[in-house]
């Protein structure tokens, strides 16, 4: 097996805009897991909450935080007991059209049975026009101790069309 | 809601389904808390341009240059 990363599945809303993208049955032969994201959400904000939820879980998404440059200041954020993992922020239909938010989110021993981490980074392309975000993330799983099976991505609002989410595998040894 | 696009990552098999009623409800939450984010970041940005004004003003009337004001704050 190749240490990675090796594709396994991807998704895609090209058809039209969809409310989330699943993924399930995910193998478990991999070390660790890596989320490539790039979704436009239907929220007309300046930028939406871009969400992972594992094994379909909608509680306990503890001690998420995230430090954030939206050109002029630096901020940071922590949630608790969130219904996902909201550690990301995507671009949103209030921004300029046909623009996407990016992100990368790694997910370490994803088989184990200690608590699960996910890390990441992020920007929610806008074009210039108005503040982009950028910023880097973690989220801890307080209590989410078993294997992941299955990854959900959703934002605030349906991801809009041409959204595309990549899931690879990375091996270790 | 639009339908969810779920991947078997074993099999390969793409399906276009119905969101289930947890899904809803995680959108649910998902939206408002998008909305509450959206609302603190607003009310943060607004207190630091806020802060960042009145900064400036009293390096000005401490007879700082515009251009040594702006090397201090921006």
């Amino acid at each position: 097996m190749s240490l990675g990363p090796t594709l396994i599945a991807s998704a895609n809303a090209n058809s039209g805009s969809v409310s989330n993208f699943v993924f399930s049955s995910i193998p478990q032969t991999y070390t660790d897991l890596l989320l490539k994201i790039s979704v436009r959400s239907g929220n007309s904000g300046s930028q939406a909450n871009l969400g992972i939820q594992l094994n379909s879980t909608t509680t306990g998404y503890y001690g998420l935080n995230l430090v954030t440059y939206n050109g002029s200041s630096v901020q940071s954020q922590a949630d608790s007991n969130d219904t996902a993992s909201y550690s990301q922020y995507t671009s949103t239909n209030g921004m300029t059209s046909g623009i996407f938010g990016n992100a990368d989110i790694y997910i370490p021993n994803y088989t184990g049975s200690t608590q699960k981490i996910l890390s990441g980074d992020f920007v929610t392309e806008n074009s210039g026009t108005t503040a982009n975000y950028t910023g880097i993330s973690s989220s801890y799983c307080s209590g989410f101790t078993a294997a992941i099976t299955s990854l959900t991505i959703l934002s605030g609002a349906n991801l809009q069309q041409y959204s595309t989410a990549y899931l690879y595998g990375i091996s270790k040894s | 809601m639009a339908d969810v696009i779920e991947v078997n990552c074993e099999t390969g098999e793409v399906t276009t389904r119905p969101q289930t009623d947890e899904e809803i409800a995680a959108a649910k939450a998902a939206a408002a808390q998008a909305e509450a984010d959206a609302k603190a970041k607003a009310d943060a940005d607004a207190a630091i341009a806020k802060a960042k004004a009145s900064a400036q003003a009293k390096l000005t009337a401490l007879g700082l240059t515009a251009d040594e004001v702006a090397a201090l704050v921006g």
